[in-house]
């Protein structure tokens, strides 16, 4: 029956994106409530004691997919999301040479993790479909293999299928799930296979040997390593936390052979990141380095922070989206004591002392004896602590990313810790109707919460063009730009452009486009000066600048998501004004660049005649 | 003896030839099934079932490793074909991914011919599904399949603005150039088109229409005095409901002329 629910709601899902691109103003309405009406009853079953281990691992799956569908639905014809353009380039320079590690200069650590775009170009070759195709098969594919993998690892830490159950519907309830874990990209598929492994070595018991386990591991570990760098170094920051948990609590595993699996999947992660990514510190620190910066000089009150729910172009969100944003976070820290406690106290279950001047029902020190021995419990309940640190990064311009970007990795913990909380509290002595509406509100209103808090307003839904909006700024005029580009200019001619034609030129145009993390170089300053002389010649030069793509849309607004060109422009998220329609137009006058191409918002120069001397 | 496994072996292996001769040979659905099967299911199905095979007894453990074994096993797989001239092409990851299939196979079928245990129990097949749940499922399929449809149909039908497509670049041949149109305007249009060089008009054409979609197409000869100005030469697009606003720009430097 849910089955039947979740495709009428994915059909309603399908016609609040239609109505959104028709400018319809309920289609917004109607996507939460679809939302909800994925994730209530299948929560609600999957919370009844009645529901059979088997049919719990259904639900789960069935909720995990349906809401994979829902971020399908929102581009069905291409990707459009930022990141997936990243390594859509990089499957389709994997495509076009036949061999990996070709340069991508709209993200170049991205060849050197080429699982993701490995496994797609595979499926690709081998079946006929497009990239985008194989794509959005290999994820759904991991989003299976996502929710087997949540749903199993945590019955094993707990011993209980109810709670594996409950803890992987609420980790649907993390702000990245919906749409961003579901792109294109490659955090995507070794999220999963992160969790495979954490599920394979709860699962000890079935490897009697320590050399047949680590075998089993090791294809898994590769394949971290191979795909996503961060998901690597968070792996292996939890195994050597779950093997410090096994230490104090001397459960199972052994803390020998975790310690022995947390020291191979160290050397295979560190070994590729040495051998192979090793231009990744200069990838992730900036991002880091500005993020704890920000959050330290809040602390010391030397900033006033970022305000929350408002966008870089200065929209704030709707009342409703606040308010459900920060009861998401009271819900969860409120929960979250009552789940830690009984993981963190369960020890006492012995002491007779304690026992006996406690009142605590008999079902509840089960529940706690049931965590007595389970270092995986205590290393996840430790892992919580760190999320209110996380929510006070949410309040710096740098940091909100930082934040943002943990939160998959923290709900591998807070999804089990809540999960434990609430089986909890349904033992207390609740009344059935109270209890599934208290439930369902609760767990509503944090899955929504995290869908709020994770993507903007705006990128939810898909519709008219806006300016620097990522998915909501590619449409045809782009689009047909790039096309005419990859038919007319010579494959790879090195262009500038804006955030987001540079990723049109780069993936339907076949062009090299230019970018500061490729080229060490800015051409943002190029379109922001209102005058072009030698100084601005210059930087185009030093970029190797052939071809400069002005979209003269950019001055209609500021950008949505802080930024016209690159991260670290003149500027950046501080705008107050839009771009100078002169600074755009500026180019016409300069007789030396040739107007090649003309769409009327678009506008294409050939540069080359500017380094020519007479 | 149990028959079961080695039969099941034996038939993923017959699979596992029929999937590679079918991404290499046909095309359409059979080889996209094919190749599903072939980048993500056998070979990790017969890497468990050859060193692992107590793995294939829990069925949510057993897909979920398959996945991600099969997985694993193409992206290793991968590594090591980028490293021949050939690279990674429908051919050579048929030959990985199969050859894995069948090695780990044949491992697996060796080790399933074991004596069945005596008074055990003999396994008998039933229905994953009653008749009504997989109705059920069937209708949620056709409902998702009618998802895909409107958002498809939503996203190709999404109102943008209209736009109208000018180019220029040097032809092949020497001192002419080529002008392309496109229309997008989403109606059929007229366009007049005026090449110049500063205020000496070169060409004009007063009778371009285009269907919507549709792309025009010309290469205008320019007169052999143009290099002895450095003014650029000029294309400009009017529509022929509003000729006194040029509606589309391009232009040319002289310089640019020897190079395409």
């Amino acid at each position: 029956m849910l089955c039947l629910t979740n495709g009428l709601a994915l059909l309603l899902v399908a016609l609040a994106y239609t109505a959104s691109r028709n400018n319809v103003d309920w289609a917004q309405g109607l996507f939460w409530l679809s939302l909800l009406a994925i994730f209530i009853p299948t929560a609600l079953r999957i919370v009844s004691p009645s529901s059979a281990r088997k049919e719990r691992i259904a639900l789960v799956v069935l909720l995990g997919c349906s809401l994979y569908l829902v971020k399908v639905l929102q581009s069905p014809l291409g990707f459009t999301y930022y990141d997936e353009f990243l390594h859509w380039q990089t499957a389709n320079n994997i495509l076009n040479s036949r061999h990996l590690f070709g340069a991508n200069s709209l993200l170049p650590i991205s060849p050197l993790y080429p699982g993701l775009e490995t496994v797609t170009t595979a499926f690709a070759n081998l079946s006929g479909l497009s990239v985008y195709d194989s794509g959005l098969i290999t994820l759904g594919i991991a989003r299976i293999g996502l929710m087997l993998a949540l749903f199993l690892f945590y019955e094993r830490v707990s011993d209980s299928a109810e709670i594996g159950g409950i803890a992987a519907l609420l980790y649907t309830a993390n702000s990245n799930f919906v749409f961003f874990d579901s792109q294109f990209s490659y955090e995507s598929l070794s999220l999963p296979i992160a969790m495979t492994i954490l599920y394979v070595i709860a699962s000890q018991k079935q490897e009697k040997h320590l050399l047949t386990h680590v075998a089993l591991l090791l294809p898994l570990i590769a394949l971290v390593a191979v795909t996503h760098h961060l998901t690597g170094y968070v792996l292996v920051g939890f195994l050597i936390l779950w093997t410090v948990a096994a230490l104090i609590r001397r459960g199972e595993p052994r803390w020998g052979r975790l310690a022995l699996i947390a020291l191979a999947a160290l050397l295979v992660i560190l070994g590729w990141t040495v051998i192979v990514g090793n231009s990744i510190a200069g990838y992730l620190t900036p991002v880091f380095r500005s993020g704890i910066n920000e959050f330290l000089s809040l602390l010391s009150f030397d900033s006033s922070g970022r305000e929350l729910f408002r966008n870089a172009a200065g929209q704030v969100a709707p009342l409703w989206e606040r308010v459900v944003g920060i009861a998401a976070i009271i819900c969860i820290l409120l929960m979250l004591p009552v789940g830690a406690l009984q993981i963190v106290l369960s020890p006492f279950r012995r002491r007779l002392a304690f026992r006996k001047r406690t009142v605590i029902p008999a079902a509840t020190l089960q529940v706690w004896y049931r965590y007595r021995n389970s270092a995986a419990a205590l290393a996840l309940a430790g892992i919580v602590l760190l999320h209110p640190i996380m929510q006070g990064f949410r309040l710096t311009s740098s940091g909100w990313e930082i934040a943002n970007r943990s939160s998959e990795f923290l709900f591998w913990a807070i999804a089990f810790i809540l999960a434990v909380g609430v089986v909890l509290v349904r033992a207390l002595s609740i009344p059935r109707r109270v209890w599934l509406i208290g439930f369902a509100a609760w767990a509503g209103i944090i899955f929504v919460g995290g869908a709020i808090s994770g993507w903007p307003p705006w990128a939810r839904l898909p519709g008219s063009y806006l300016v620097s909006a990522d998915m909501r700024s590619v449409e045809p005029e782009g689009i047909q730009a790039a096309q005419w580009a990859n038919q007319y200019l010579p494959p790879q001619s090195r262009v500038a452009a804006d955030r987001i034609n540079t990723l049109l030129m780069s993936v339907y145009g076949n062009q090299r486009a230019i970018t500061h993390l490729a080229d060490n170089v800015y051409v943002a300053p190029v379109y922001f000066s209102k005058t072009f002389g030698q100084h601005e010649i210059d930087q185009l030069r030093s970029a190797g600048t052939q071809y400069l793509l002005v979209d003269t849309r950019l001055a209609t607004s500021l950008p949505l998501v802080g930024v016209y060109f690159e991260d670290g422009e003149p500027l950046a998220n501080e705008r107050l004004t839009p771009l100078d329609p002169e600074a755009l137009s500026k180019f016409d006058a300069v007789t030396a660049m040739s107007r090649i191409f003309d769409s009327g918002d678009i506008r294409l120069y050939d540069v080359r005649g500017l380094y020519v001397t007479p | 003896m149990s028959l079961r496994k080695p039969l099941i072996e034996s038939a993923l292996l017959t699979i596992t030839v029929v999937a590679v001769a079918l991404v290499l040979e046909t095309m359409g659905v059979a080889r996209a099934a094919a190749a599903l099967l072939l980048v993500f299911v056998l070979p990790g199905r017969a890497f468990l079932a050859a060193w692992f095979p107590y793995r294939l007894d829990e069925a949510p453990g057993n897909l979920l490793l398959t996945f991600f074994l099969s997985i694993a096993i193409a992206v290793i797989g991968g590594l090591v074909l980028n490293l021949l001239p050939q690279g990674l092409e429908a051919q050579t990851w048929a030959v990985w991914l199969g050859a894995a299939t069948i090695f780990n196979g044949l491992i697996a079928l060796l080790r399933s011919v074991r004596p069945f245990p005596a008074g055990a129990a003999r396994p008998h097949f039933t229905p994953l599904l009653p008749a009504s749940q997989a109705l059920m499922i069937g209708i949620a399929v056709l409902l998702v399949a009618g998802s895909l449809v409107v958002a498809r149909s939503g996203a190709l039908n999404q109102p943008y603005p209209g736009f109208t497509q000018l180019w220029m670049l040097p032809a092949d041949t020497p001192n002419s150039v080529q002008i392309g149109v496109l229309n997008e305007e989403g109606q059929t249009v007229s366009y007049w088109l005026v090449v110049r060089q500063g205020t000496t008009p070169i060409q004009a054409h007063y009778d371009i229409q285009i269907d919507a979609g549709g792309t025009w197409n010309g290469i205008v000869s320019l007169p052999p005095t143009i290099s002895n100005t450095q003014e650029p030469i000029e294309a400009q697009l009017y529509r022929a409901d509003s000729p006194n606003s040029v509606y589309r720009d391009v232009s040319l430097s002289v310089s640019e002329m020897g190079s395409k």
